[in-house]
């Protein structure tokens, strides 16, 4: 464990992960049967606090088609194609209701389903696989609080090549760095909260960012902007750039993740109105840390517009 | 007889193919000037918000952010007007993000539209009692319900 963060919430998963890890490798060996975590009221709580950062239901409810919480069902455009988003309510026959504490932390650090089928990364698991144990669990102990639906999965429609389901395999050597958020002790306990919050939890990247041809993200452009994101909408560069956050004050960032207004008076839509709704819910001292941590990235010039998009 | 009647019947045809397109011109050129009127309000409006908000935040400037409230509540009147059928960004695409949905589903923008009227409103008497608390409660509930609730549903930009 060469690197440690101060914060408590940080830290305590971290001296645990090892622990788990062999318990889990135990538990596997047992008879495929995984770490058991006591489910308590906290937990529950703990867990309806990180499905709101992480925004959960934006995708995993059909809203537009009054869809049950959780049922899944949500049609999200891509350049890719549409995917439909799964149910992940417990309902043991269409939802997750089966799977095991093992099976639920493998899908968000690993990107690979109970049956062992790779997942697009539409479901943002290059994000997720930062988030501590303690935490999954904990989303997992919120989930399975709720009531199953009883809807069943559509099948995704996606554009060939992208159809190929086995060439997420290559695609993960290629771009998936798997593991659970270090931290950086050099920085203060407020950035790395942030950062946490921004690159694992509320995978602020997967939209933020422009992707090449076969999905992945370009580094170079992380939070530089998309013009051609999810449902065909862009999002816009996060950096440093005086033409995106550079003249904003850590204030002003937490007043649009509170109330969705930016200093020229405007009020956020489309998809970020979605995660403002959820933005507004957390803590202040987590908004805080997010514009903290926002306010500490380099400039990035942002994304250029391709010829192609019309808005 | 025939002939003259043939040409008569020709010549009243073009001339209402003629003035039907001179009223679709004339239409597509208001559409356009209701796209840039109504992105010039929302702007003006931005800028009054951003004091009413300054005065929610420190107390200070109750006259100011009155006369922006006044200026909001009469704004907020206007804006179901701005959105004429045909505005939208399936004919004005680039141009706006204003969604079909707003056309599609009107029982809901009407709703939002009407809910936003009456914020401003409690808006502006929390400001005139110079009641620094419940502006700032009456502005957070009008950013979400009104401004947010409306750009959320039917704003393809973020």
């Amino acid at each position: 464990m060469p690197r440690r963060v101060s914060r408590q919430d940080l830290i305590a998963p971290m001296f645990w992960y090892p622990a788990s890890a062999l318990l889990l490798a135990a538990a596997l060996a047992l008879g495929g049967r995984a770490v058991a975590q006591e489910v308590t009221a906290d937990a529950v709580a703990r867990g309806a606090y990180l499905f709101t950062a992480a925004d959960c239901a934006s995708c995993h409810t059909d809203t537009k088609n009054a869809g049950a919480p959780l049922g899944g069902g949500r049609a999200l455009k891509t350049a890719f194609g549409t995917f439909f988003t799964p149910n992940i309510s417990p309902d043991r026959q269409h939802g997750i209701g089966t799977w095991s504490d093992g099976q639920f932390i493998k899908a968000f650090r690993k990107g690979v389903s109970p049956d062992g089928r790779d997942y697009y990364p539409a479901f943002p698991y290059t994000s997720f696989t930062g988030m501590t144990d303690r935490d999954l669990l904990d989303l997992k102990a919120y989930l399975f609080s709720q009531p199953p639906v009883p809807t069943a999965n559509k099948p995704h429609d996606l554009n060939f090549p992208y159809s190929i389901r086995w060439a997420l395999m290559p695609w993960k050597i290629l771009y998936f760095r798997e593991g659970p958020f270090m931290g950086d002790p050099s920085r203060p306990m407020e950035w790395n909260r942030g950062a946490y919050l921004v690159k694992a939890i509320g995978h602020c990247g997967e939209c933020h960012s422009p992707r090449n041809s076969l999905g992945a993200i370009e580094k170079t452009r992380r939070l530089a902007g998309v013009w051609n994101g999810p449902d065909g909408q862009s999002a816009p560069n996060i950096t440093q750039h005086p033409d995106a956050l550079g003249k904003w004050s850590t204030g002003d960032i937490e007043g649009l993740l509170k109330d969705g207004i930016t200093p020229d008076g405007d009020f956020v839509g489309s998809g970020m109105a979605d995660v403002v709704a959820n933005t507004a819910k957390l803590d202040d001292a987590d908004r805080h840390a997010i514009a903290v941590f926002l306010k500490a990235l380099p400039a990035k010039d942002p994304t250029p517009k391709p010829a192609a998009a019309a808005r | 007889m025939q002939t003259w009647r043939w040409k008569f019947s020709l010549g009243a045809a073009a001339a209402l193919a003629a003035s039907i397109a001179l009223m679709a011109a004339v239409k597509a050129d208001d559409l356009a000037s209701v796209v840039a009127e109504r992105q010039a309000g929302m702007k003006a409006m931005g800028g009054k918000l951003k004091e009413i908000k300054a005065f929610a935040e420190s107390g200070a400037g109750q006259a100011e952010a009155s006369a922006d409230a006044a200026v909001l509540v009469a704004t907020a009147k206007s804006i179901p007007g701005w959105f004429p059928v045909g505005s939208g960004l399936d004919s004005f695409s680039g141009k706006t993000a204003a969604k079909p949905e707003i056309w599609n589903d009107q029982a809901k923008f009407k709703a939002i539209a009407a809910t936003f009227q009456a914020d401003t409103v409690a808006l502006q008497q929390a400001i005139a009692a110079g009641d620094k608390a419940g502006a700032s409660s009456a502005f957070e509930a009008m950013g979400r319900e009104g401004c947010g609730a409306c750009h959320g549903a039917f704003r393809a930009k973020t």
